[in-house]
């Protein structure tokens, strides 16, 4: 569902309307049954806006949920809980995600088998939904919660703001706020909820899309290392613009309707070294990660530095299915190690920054390059010093097709950089607890990213990256 | 606010003021005989001299060609509603039009000039198509969005604040002789598939049904672009095929070389705009092409 559409919120306004009209039946006819039937509207909204999206998206989600619920059941019912059953039911909730994104990669490209599959466009948010139901599942297992009532817990894996991407959110963190539910707008959350929508459709539309726009008008020469670290830039701003703004819009819809979600991103380009960085960027995903790979493999013990490189290949693939991720996700894990050998090294906190920025934009090369080929060159031109040239340099501008295509790159570029020095800002903070992004959700700058948007969002629409996954 | 300070649109609709007037000097000039209407997107307004295809045909001739950025259905909208029962309109429209997929909804341009001409429903296609522009589409693309701010800016910043063309460019008989001139033209070095698609086999048929009922004969002319010698031969095969899918629907006027040039003496400032010499050179061919349809009428 894309927050940006016209088409999400009218959906969501007829949804949430309709449900005014069965909670005033409901309340007038049969009071009773008020909490279930205004859960039961929260979960018809998910239900009709997933549907929205595809059949598919819709099929897939069932059949995990499904599945997730028949695992918790099993262990209601059998205390023999065998690793044989952990592993069918596991398997069976991950088997849409190996069949529509990974079925290619692993027996094709890794084992050669040639098994090909009809190419359909991924459900939405398998990747999110699944790791959540997963997590629910090894949660109420692990530190034996007992088993929630089914709505409760559909609404749990369905919850609209956040089911097609993220944030991943826990059993303890989102089930009470759920189960507590009534589907009624919280206008004590208003004031807070609105800023968080505006300034994600702020990132979105004024940055995200406009870049998504723009990119493909690039003309890269895959041997100026210019070139390719602007590529890298625009890249690593478009997806942290899109996917931030999509968090942000989710963390405003769940106020709106009393749910504290998890923010998913804190200003993660600001970070002083990729310890930090994981600590800010999808930070659902990557704790996540830590409690359901990293620390069931040992976590910080003896074989640190392989959980760690292993935790952060499924990272990549988790993101998408090929090389490219794979390598992503690497060197991601590298960085990490270095870092944890690195102790409190001495160096000015810009200066971290700067080398964490470089490094984060640099390697996202391997995130969107497509073409492994192209991706080869371009990584070898970005450790040549020959690329590096200055009449490589002067050649930069022949990246853009037009004097229309660079002005207005450089507007983007322009917007995107002050949002990213406005949120530097929040580090300037004394308190130990920041509000994250406090300056952009000041009045003046919402007023401001409301014209702006309104101003410069691009006439034609456009999904976010992370559907994708 | 902002339609009546783009420069772009300013100059669109000062052309068609411009040629509204001529169309009408014609008529009155010319009594009932019928006129031929040219009408596409640049590749029309910068390449087809009217004055010399009534040279040819007899007949006069005039050029109502805009931007394609106006849509296609603008476009061939905005020239039926000139044309009286009788007249000829001979629609050069760029073949992306009828090829790609999504090609017919409303532009930014289109909507701009419908809306300043009152009314904003021409630019889905008016009664032609009987598409409605949405509301949602009309408040988005009245909005600047970002190039149009940023090229604003730009030329701001430059001290340049107009558009590229001039109304002083204007010739007689309504086409546009561009004074811009770039070290060197672009041409077309990527192959471009040419195969009618659904949307734009629609668009012909529609367009055709409501013409024939005005009494208004339509026909296909391919306009010129420049393209590199290493796909002249492909090119021209998939223009080939592209005009006999397209012959099914409506009459094509002919042309040796299927609007494939490798001859930059031809071209102006870009590969689809002509300069005099290949305007006039054009201009003849489809007047000769005319002629055939116009002794069987």
């Amino acid at each position: 569902m894309n927050f940006a559409s016209l088409q999400f919120w009218f959906i969501l306004a007829l949804c949430f309307s309709l449900s005014r009209v069965v909670l005033l039946v409901t309340r007038k006819w049969a009071s009773d049954y008020d909490e279930k039937a205004s859960k039961l509207c929260l979960f018809a909204t998910a239900i009709v806006l997933l549907a929205s999206e595809s059949w598919l998206s819709l099929i897939a989600f069932f059949w995990v949920v499904s599945f997730g619920w028949i695992a918790i059941s099993v262990e209601r019912l059998s205390s023999r809980f065998s690793s044989f059953c952990f592993f069918i039911l596991l398997l069976a909730q991950l088997a849409p995600l190996i069949y529509f994104k990974y079925w290619d990669f692993i027996f094709n490209q890794v084992f050669q088998l040639d098994w090909r599959v009809p190419s359909v466009l991924i459900p939405m948010g398998l990747s999110f939904y699944t790791f959540q139901t997963i997590s629910f599942w090894v949660d109420t297992q692990r530190c034996k919660e007992k088993v929630p009532a089914s709505l409760d817990f559909l609404n749990f894996c369905s919850f609209f703001p956040q089911i097609v991407a993220g944030p991943i959110e826990r059993r303890e963190d989102l089930l009470p706020q759920i189960s507590r539910t009534r589907f009624n707008l919280d206008f004590t959350a208003l004031d807070e909820s609105v800023r968080w929508i505006v300034l994600g459709l702020g990132y979105k539309l004024i940055v995200a899309d406009n870049l998504g726009n723009l990119s493909p008008l690039l003309q890269i020469q895959a041997n100026n290392a210019f070139h390719v670290w602007f590529e890298c830039l625009v890249f690593g701003l478009r997806i942290y613009f899109d996917f931030a703004g999509y968090s942000f819009i989710a963390v405003g819809l769940g106020l709106l309707f009393g749910v504290r979600l998890t923010l998913n991103f804190v200003s993660p380009y600001w970070s002083k070294n990729l310890r930090e960085f994981w600590r800010r960027w999808h930070v659902s995903l990557g704790s996540w990660l830590r409690d359901y790979v990293y620390m069931p493999l040992g976590g910080r013990g003896r074989r640190w530095i392989i959980n760690t490189l292993i935790v952060f290949v499924v990272s990549g693939l988790w993101h998408g299915a090929g090389w490219g991720f794979l390598i992503w996700g690497l060197l991601h894990g590298a960085g990490i190690v270095i870092c944890g050998f690195g102790g409190s090294v001495l160096l000015p906190d810009w200066f971290k920054r700067l080398i964490t920025f470089t490094y984060a934009i640099g390697i996202w090369l391997f995130f969107f390059e497509q073409n492994t080929g192209l991706m080869l060159t371009k990584a070898l031109t970005l450790v040549n010093p020959v690329a590096y040239l200055p009449e490589m340099a002067f050649s930069l501008p022949a990246v853009f097709q037009s004097p229309s295509d660079a002005v207005t790159f450089a507007l983007i570029l322009g917007l995107a950089l002050s949002a990213l020095m406005v949120e530097g800002l929040d580090f300037r903070q004394k308190e130990e607890a920041p509000r994250p992004y406090r300056f952009l959700r000041t009045t003046p700058a919402i007023l401001m990213i409301v014209f702006i948007t309104v101003w410069l969002a691009p006439t034609e629409e456009s999904s976010f990256i992370y559907f994708n996954f | 606010m902002t339609t009546s300070a783009n420069p772009e649109v300013a100059f669109w609709l000062s052309v068609q003021e411009a040629r509204d007037g001529e169309l009408e000097e014609l008529r009155k000039k010319n009594g009932g005989i019928p006129v031929i209407i040219f009408t596409g997107g640049s590749s029309c307004a910068f390449s087809v001299r009217p004055t010399i295809v009534e040279k040819e045909t007899g007949l006069p001739a005039i050029n109502l060609g805009l931007a394609a950025g106006s849509g296609s259905k603008f476009i061939i909208e905005q020239a039926r509603l000139k044309c009286r029962p009788g007249d000829i309109l001979v629609m050069a429209l760029e073949p992306h039009f009828l090829v790609q997929e999504g090609r017919g909804r409303p532009t930014q341009l289109g909507i701009s000039l419908a809306t300043v001409g009152g009314d904003p429903s021409m630019a889905a296609g008016g009664e032609s198509f009987g598409d409605r522009v949405s509301l949602a589409e009309f408040s988005n693309f009245m909005r600047p969005g970002p190039r149009y701010t940023a090229t604003w800016g730009g030329k701001a910043i430059r001290g340049d604040l107009g558009y590229r063309y001039k109304i002083g460019d204007l010739r007689a008989g309504g086409w546009l002789e561009s004074a811009y001139r770039p070290p060197e033209v672009d041409r077309l070095k990527v192959m471009q598939s040419r195969k009618l698609s659904n949307e734009g086999k629609q668009l012909l048929q529609n367009f055709l049904s409501r013409a024939a009922k005005d009494r208004i004969k339509v026909y296909y002319s391919l306009p010129w672009i420049l393209v590199d010698p290493s796909i002249e031969e492909q090119m021209k095969a998939n223009s080939r095929s592209l005009i006999a899918e397209v012959s099914k629907i409506l009459p094509v006027l002919k042309d040796p070389n299927f609007g494939i040039q490798t001859n930059a003496g031809f071209f102006a400032d870009s590969s689809y705009h002509l300069n005099r010499e290949g305007g006039t050179i054009r201009s003849r061919i489809i007047g000769r092409s005319l002629i055939p349809y116009l002794s069987s009428r």
